[in-house]
């Protein structure tokens, strides 16, 4: 019987006998994404400790890199995601997400020698797309979902959770919900069919 | 001869969809009315909370788990008690109730004034005589002591108050009513409704939901302003609610005395004279007892509360529950059993989107057991459901990450899907039953209601035939990608509960005769859903209102001829 960790390491040498992925942040956006991890972090994380932080904070922002939108750590996904870990998720569920994301650290260990946060931003996107690929076999998680999925390693399990966090904590923050999306509280009509082309953002 | 101030004509009991409707016609009838609600006072611009945005919560919509879980592990099961809306449910803990184990009931409560109707689903649908005739034609249930005619007048009184959004059809098992113009369908549930007329020789109808929310401006209130969450209240009173409607028209007779946090914990009888005295009353606050009398009581609390109500007012003479000769009070106890369906998603409308959120979806009349009988269960039910394209709430489940995924989680939509589930009709069993439990009382003392409710085969069988018959009418409208969706909600989930003080024909089958009126009791009446003798398949909340103002029609004009 294959292990899991044994399908995702041969996923991950043939992505890298591809050439590995296309980076999605040049070293300047990457550098202004630090800046923008400090400022989130400015309110003392009540769960994460440091190590924590910068891993969740580098996923966020390779799922969601700023572009010419925000990434997710520039709308304060960083502490949102603290608060529900210590306010939201119940101990017992807690404790389960980060095993999960030691997990996710131990797995980039393994595959591309380094922990999340000592890893170059191609590597990263490296582990990450081995990781993402489980949610082509998966049904995802909901909020709710302690678990997910019983097929996932624990790895992929705490990449499927934080996923779901960080899409959650950006699409809800004010500066997309206004900014981006452009939402209308109240749109004082109902137009049942009007004409769609995908938006200029990105 | 003066009343003293604890001296009423008519006292109703609940400020909800029936208390409303019950306090309005009293009232304008000339009758010095108290409404007696157990819970507390809305303010509409403090409490209503449909425009507040995910990011002004902590938890960003998903709720205060731990408070949640703690003190509304029951009502939390409801989709609609979240981070918003929570504070419309009642605490489980201070207002227990008990059920057999192995059979959850999910008892979804609100308790203010408003009741229920701050945060009901709006969607409203005639009975016809397909449904007052059911239990008489296949034995099930005792034979309805009226038929549409009696009703259909009442129907149209509600409806030109509350004003109802809708689409006529020309149905005979969904008659049309008197409807403002319908909220407009999607081109997807345009195309399905043609595609699945045509190919059910239209037999299956697809249409508009007919919901209590104003497409144009009605009796002083404004036409909806498309946000979104009718369930966290409407600072517009776009949709009706008592608090907004049937209240505030009672208040401008002069006739209302409106009593928050009185909790109605029985209801006192004169043996002599064979009639309800009055009320006696908790408050809620300070827990003093009070007893507030009436000529006339209204009875309007909800099924399950106002069964309990009866069945905690016993008496010498009504040893096992008031009004209870028949034996029958606190039996057939029904619910909608719902939720199973199908859904698909259907292309060539790519290029098209909506505007505003319309708080409505589309309805498929009941299409089973009206010309045909179906081999294996009795009486049918309505599909309820939608079309929609999915925006970045796909984002967790779909495999990506980067600017390319962020900029489609942005900036596109999903392909159309196109779903719904039915909302079945339950025979009614004289074992599914409320009774009271002796070892459990609530936070004021009074005794607990024990629910013992329970599909039963003719239920089951139905709801897979929900999602077969979905998918059939998917497939004929052009969906792909057609994927069953089983459900298995419990009793009370679909906060339709029903029966428990029936109506009947003659006083030995049921609580109630034909004018909602105690049989054993004449200044009694029970208006609320416990007067249901059959559940149907439409959403009954109408039916309540025009069978309270029905009521309060017949009880007004036996008082003004002084029979009562």
């Amino acid at each position: 019987m294959r292990s899991s960790t044994s399908m995702d390491r041969r996923t991950l040498i043939k992505i890298l006998a591809r050439g590995g992925l296309a980076l999605s942040l040049t070293s300047a956006a990457a550098e202004a994404v630090w800046s923008a991890v400090a400022a989130d972090g400015a309110r003392e994380p009540r769960i994460l400790n440091a190590a924590q932080s910068d891993m969740i904070a580098r996923i966020a922002d390779t799922i969601l890199p700023r572009t010419d939108t925000p990434s997710a750590t520039d709308v304060g996904v960083l502490s949102w995601i603290d608060l529900v870990l210590a306010e939201y998720f119940a101990v017992a569920r807690r404790s389960a997400f980060l095993r999960d994301l030691t997990a996710i650290d131990g797995f980039a260990r393994e595959v591309a020698g380094a922990p999340v946060a000592g890893l170059e931003d191609s590597r990263l996107a490296i582990v990450i797309a081995t990781l993402d690929a489980a949610l082509g076999s998966s049904s995802g998680s909901s909020n709710e979902s302690a678990g997910g999925s019983l097929d996932l390693t624990p790895a992929q399990r705490g990449y499927v959770h934080l996923k779901e966090l960080v899409i959650h904590g950006y699409f809800t923050s004010k500066p997309v919900q206004q900014d981006i999306l452009k939402f209308v509280i109240v749109p004082g009509r109902y137009d049942a069919d009007a004409p769609f082309a995908p938006a200029s953002l990105t | 001869m003066m009343k003293t101030p604890n001296e009423f004509d008519a006292i109703v009991v609940g400020s909800g969809i029936s208390g409303g409707w019950a306090a309005k016609e009293l009232t304008e009838a000339g009758l010095k009315t108290l409404v007696l609600e157990a819970g507390g006072p809305i303010d509409p611009a403090k409490d209503f909370v449909e425009h507040v945005q995910p990011y002004e919560v902590p938890f960003r919509g998903w709720g205060d788990r731990a408070p949640l879980k703690r003190e509304r592990p029951i009502q939390s099961g409801c989709y609609a008690c979240d981070e918003l809306g929570h504070k419309f449910f009642v605490n489980d803990i201070e207002n227990p109730y008990t059920h057999p184990d192995g059979a959850p009931f999910s008892w979804f409560r609100g308790r203010q004034v408003g009741g229920r109707s701050i945060m009901w689903g709006r969607q409203v649908y005639r009975w016809s005589d397909l449904d007052f005739e059911a239990n008489a034609k296949d034995g099930h249930g005792n034979d309805w002591p009226i038929r549409y005619r009696d009703i259909a007048p009442w129907y149209s009184h509600v409806e030109r108050f509350i004003g109802v959004s809708g689409a006529r059809e020309g149905l005979a098992q969904l008659p049309d009513g008197e409807f403002l113009p319908p909220m407009p369908m999607t081109g997807v549930e345009r195309a399905a409704r043609e595609r699945i007329l045509k190919s059910f020789k239209s037999e299956r109808v697809m249409t508009i939901g007919r919901v209590a929310i104003l497409t144009q401006n009605h009796n002083g209130r404004a036409a909806c302003h498309y946000c979104g969450p009718c369930e966290r209240g409407c600072i517009t009173h776009s949709y009706f609610n008592s608090l907004g409607s049937t209240l505030p028209a009672a208040q401008a007779t002069g006739n209302l005395t409106l009593r928050p946090h009185s909790i109605a914990a029985e209801l006192t009888y004169d043996a002599k004279r064979g009639r309800i005295r009055g009320v006696r009353v908790i408050d809620a606050r300070t827990l003093r007892d009070t007893e507030y009398k009436a000529r006339v009581v209204f009875l309007c609390a909800s099924a399950i509360e106002s069964v309990r109500l009866l069945l905690n007012s016993k008496s010498a003479h009504f040893p096992d529950g008031l009004a209870n000769s028949s034996g029958t009070l606190g039996r057939y106890v029904m619910d909608h059993h719902y939720g199973s369906g199908a859904s698909g998603t259907m292309s060539g409308f790519e290029d098209r989107t909506t505007f505003g959120r319309r708080p409505n979806g589309i309805y498929i009349a009941r299409f089973r057991n009206v010309s045909t009988q179906h081999p294996k269960f009795l009486r049918g039910y309505g599909m309820q459901g939608g079309s929609s394209r999915r925006d970045w709430h796909r984002g967790a489940a779909l495999p990506g990450f980067g600017a390319d995924f962020k900029r489609s989680l942005i900036s596109n939509l999903d392909p159309w899907t196109l779903s719904a589930a039915g909302w079945g009709e339950t025979l009614p069993h004289a074992d599914n039953r409320v009774s009271i439990d002796p070892r459990v009382k609530d936070k004021w003392g009074v005794p607990a209601a024990r629910i013992e409710v329970r599909w039963r085969d003719n239920e089951r069988a139905m709801q897979a035939d929900m999602m077969t018959a979905m998918a059939e009418m998917l497939e004929a409208a052009g969906c792909k990608d057609i994927t069953l969706q089983p459900k298995d909600n419990p009793p009370g989930h679909c906060i339709h509960e029903m029966g428990g003080a029936r109506m009947s024909a003659t006083p030995d089958l049921g609580v109630l005769n034909q004018w909602n009126q105690a049989w054993d009791v004449d200044n009694l009446f029970v208006t609320d859903g416990a007067c249901m003798a059959s559940s149907a398949c439409q959403n009954p909340s109408i039916t309540y209102m025009a069978l309270t103002a029905r009521a309060c029609d017949y009880a007004v004009g036996r008082m003004r001829r002084f029979e009562l």
